[in-house]
């Protein structure tokens, strides 16, 4: 529809010498002039709806003042056709200078100027987004384009808005970890402390487990409630969090198996303030010194944000139990824009992105800069799904890693040492290999191995999930002060 | 149906002078959250206790009863020295920190029936407390079902009346104070008690973000209107991120007047900022390029250098009093640019005055 206007309005600036949009009062003389912006050729997760409605309103806004019209394609990008001249006013009493001499329409500088600063956080070519053409000169790629988008089928155009997730999926999730056996929901990781050549002697092995993060699974939660992505609404997230640790700490601590974990690579439990804060981690802590396993735990970025004081009081909580604490999903951004190493944690989990391959260079020092402030051997490069992750990482000093690659790596190792791996794909022995419920590893005909790398909990004992945890503890030892305080009080 | 608080509170009055008559043994945790100081009662505590006193909940014949002022108390029946171990160890964690001074527990056992009569007096309050609705606090906190329900509501209330403003000052070098601008908001308690009356929206910290959202959308519709902004000076307005990219923020900006370009400051909050940092810095990058001032709010002094503002992109941050800032000498280089809020009594002028706070607000400047 908007293609089909967007030609045909082109066509006709072309009758007419260029000189006429075809829209509204033409003022006379100056060329006209098309610049697209080629939102579509953002990199996923872009173009996200506030992409095209922010692009979509700056452009109108040059629309308005320069006798032009603005139009939306199907498959997400904008084009604005406009009288050039006059167009280096910014219409806010602004001026810019003059366009460069290779810009030959005298063109929009400050249009593309703020286009591209708009877009540098989600490319890393912002100008390559868009196309200026002075309908004066040669039309010849406008009218492809043009012809393109009006030949272009589109199933469906791009949505207006996220989908927003209903507060009442996390009901619906607190009623699934009531029902369904937990360790069905859950997932299981290992992070590895990797050295390259250069770094061991010949003995030392070259991929070390550091740690299990043991975690709810969002795919298995997402499965469970008719789809509605459990992790998109990272407010609600954060409320389903804290639903769902409590249960974790009961049903980790509860588990005989825990005392098999002695000398294994730690496990790591990923938690809200709050569940640090409370008795399951107390007893958690308690029921790990009795088995002498030993443990870490996760908290969020965006948890500890939000209260400094709980953040502090759960650090103390976590020392105090000789845990380590890792500061979890810590994006790039989060790196360049704030300073998340001040958090004192033990350790730091990057997330991998593929950006970080190539980012701006003030953004790659920047980068390289708060890898150092953090101390390199502090990093955990999580969501390492390729070997560029492990790449990027390597090149900046970073030992550790966790993600899908790594996954890969322990289970080729696992079917090269396996005498049964013949019944077994790579792929499955992979998936086997993070599943915690006993569905999840059907199949495996040697679950031993399965386990070798990390902690092997009793998970096939686990039981009914509604039971909460039962273990003696000592007598009270503040029953005298209270009496004391009671006094006091009244 | 919830029952309000003031009903509970009789009720447990009620069942304490029960076993003292007919001399049933029971023990008596109370908690009284409504003693601690001002700065270690955020939010999310009377939620955080709950959970603490769990494991007493679950002993024989237990029942948790709340009492005005977020207070609250549990009822047992026998021996559970675990759980009120487990219970007052977590308690503990709860309102101890490294960077505060101890404080009293605020709680306390006692045994019933002997310790009938020291809890009594304890917990009987003025007369009007129990007996006038409007007193009574909300008696659950917002869960999911509650925050849809209230979503829906908002879209069509009329929210003009629950509009606040309070003025920022800059403070002048020979201690006078100027109206820099008003920041502009919606009382949430006054709403709430409106629209949820016997919910405490608060209570959940990120079921209250989410709902921010929306509350977002309802300002930004209220400032659309043609004759809102007419003849309004400089003033802030806290939103999310997502709510600079919605529609309803496009329209609003459409909307103002003129002289008002570059005199609107942006109110944004570090979870939200980091929740989603691509589109922040998306955000942050349009509303600059349109004029608007940002501010950063809702984050604790000891993490001001954890969000340093020119590597942040933003203009401003805002602080709250409280009386642990006294042992806080020295703010950072961003001091200037810094606001001080609920600056309320001469202690927090001094402070603010003394570090170089950038703007204050509070009825020490402005009693209104």
């Amino acid at each position: 529809m908007a293609a089909d206007q967007f030609l045909e309005a082109v066509r006709r600036a072309l009758r007419h010498g260029a000189t006429q949009v075809g829209v509204g009062p033409q003022p006379a003389g100056g060329g006209i002039v098309a610049l697209v912006l080629h939102l579509s050729s953002l990199r996923p997760p872009a173009p996200r709806p506030h992409h095209r409605r922010v692009a979509r309103v700056i452009l109108q806004d040059v629309a308005a003042r320069h006798a032009g019209q603005v139009f939306a394609f199907a498959n997400g990008d904008i084009a604005l056709l406009c009288e050039a001249s006059g167009l280096h006013e910014t219409g806010r009493g602004q001026t810019v200078r003059e366009a460069s001499a290779g810009d030959p329409a005298g063109l929009p500088s400050l249009l593309v100027a703020a286009l591209t600063r708009l877009l540098r956080i989600d490319t890393i070519d912002p100008a390559g987004l868009i196309s200026v053409w002075p309908l004066g000169t040669d039309h010849a790629p406008l009218l492809a384009y043009a012809t393109a988008r009006a030949e272009e089928r589109v199933v469906a155009p791009p949505p207006d808005d996220e989908p927003a997730m209903h507060p009442g999926v996390a009901d619906e999730i607190g009623t699934l970890i009531g029902k369904a056996h937990i360790h069905d929901l859950m997932q299981r990781q290992t992070a590895v402390a990797l050295r390259p050549p250069r770094d061991r002697a010949l003995q030392d092995r070259a991929i070390r487990p550091i740690f299990c993060e043991v975690a709810f699974s969002i795919a298995a939660l997402t499965a469970r409630t008719g789809g509605a992505h459990a992790g998109s609404d990272p407010f609600l997230f954060r409320h389903i969090a804290a639903q769902l640790d409590r249960r974790m700490l009961d049903f980790v601590a509860d588990q005989q198996g825990l005392a098999a974990a002695r000398g294994a690579p730690p496990l790591h439990l990923n938690l809200t303030l709050g569940a640090i804060l409370s008795p399951s981690f107390a007893a958690f802590a308690a029921a790990c010194r009795a088995a002498g396993a030993t443990a870490g735990v996760e908290v969020s970025l965006i948890e500890a944000s939000a209260d400094s004081r709980a953040f502090a009081a759960a650090r103390t909580a976590v020392m105090r139990a000789g845990m380590a604490l890792a500061l979890d999903g810590v994006s790039h951004l989060a790196m360049l824009l704030a300073a998340p190493w001040l958090l004192e944690t033990d350790l730091l989990k990057l997330d991998w992105s593929p950006r970080l391959e190539d980012l701006p260079d003030s953004d790659r020092r920047d980068m390289a800069a708060a890898i150092q402030a953090t101390g390199a051997h502090r990093i955990v490069l999580q969501r390492a799904g390729s070997e560029a992750a492990i790449q990027w990482g390597l090149a900046l000093g970073i030992r550790r890693f966790q993600g899908r690659h790594i996954d890969a790596m322990l289970g080729a190792s696992r079917i090269v040492g396996c005498a049964l791996s013949s019944a077994c794909a790579l792929r499955q022995c992979i998936e086997r290999g993070g599943a915690i419920g006993p569905a999840g590893r059907a199949g495996c005909g040697n679950p031993a191995l399965l386990d070798a790398a990390v902690p092997s909990l009793a998970w096939q004992n686990a039981g009914s999930p509604a039971q909460p945890i039962r273990r003696p503890l000592p007598l009270a030892p503040h029953l005298t002060p209270l009496r004391a305080e009671a006094a006091a009080l009244s | 149906m919830t029952m309000d608080v003031a009903s509970e509170a009789a009720l447990f009055s009620g069942l304490v002078r029960e076993c003292a008559a007919a001399g049933i043994g029971r023990c008596v945790l109370l908690l009284r959250l409504s003693s601690l100081p001002r700065a270690l009662r955020r939010p999310q505590l009377l939620r955080l206790a709950r959970d603490a006193i769990e494991p007493l909940a679950q002993s024989d014949r237990a029942r948790v009863f709340r009492l005005p002022g977020d207070d609250l108390a549990v009822v047992w029946r026998g021996d559970a020295a675990g759980a009120l171990d487990a219970a007052i160890a977590a308690l503990t964690r709860l309102i101890e920190s490294d960077d505060s001074p101890a404080v009293p527990a605020p709680w306390a056992l006692f045994r019933l029936p002997g310790d009938a009569d020291a809890l009594l007096a304890l917990i009987s309050p003025p007369a009007s407390a129990t007996t006038s609705p409007a007193t009574a606090t909300p008696s659950g906190e917002l869960d999911s079902a509650a925050l849809a329900a209230l979503e829906t509501a908002l879209a069509t209330v009329d929210v003009s009346r629950f509009v606040r403003r309070r003025g920022v000052h800059v403070a002048g070098p020979d201690a006078s104070f100027r109206l820099r601008w008003e920041r502009r908001f919606l009382s949430i308690t006054e709403l709430s008690e409106a629209l949820s009356p016997d919910r405490a929206v608060r209570g959940d910290p990120w079921l209250f973000r989410r709902l921010t959202r929306t509350l977002d959308q309802r300002m930004l519709a209220l400032l659309s209107a043609s004759h809102e902004l007419r003849d309004a000076g400089p003033f802030s307005i806290g939103l999310n991120v997502a709510s600079i990219l919605s529609p309803g923020f496009l329209r609003f900006d459409a909307a103002l007047p003129a002289a008002l370009r570059g005199h609107v400051i942006l109110e944004l909050r570090p979870p939200d900022v980091l929740g989603d940092a691509a589109a922040f810095v998306f955000a942050r990058d349009f509303a600059r390029a349109r004029g608007y001032r940002l501010l950063l709010c809702g984050l604790g002094v000891e993490f001001l250098a954890v969000f340093p503002l020119d590597r942040m992109g933003l203009d401003l941050v805002a602080l709250r009093w409280s009386d642990r800032l006294n042992e806080v000498e020295d703010i950072g280089p961003d001091a200037a640019r810094c606001l001080l809020r609920d600056v309320d009594t001469r202690e927090a002028l001094t402070w603010a005055r003394a570090r170089g706070v950038g703007f204050v607000q509070g009825r020490a400047i402005d009693p209104g």
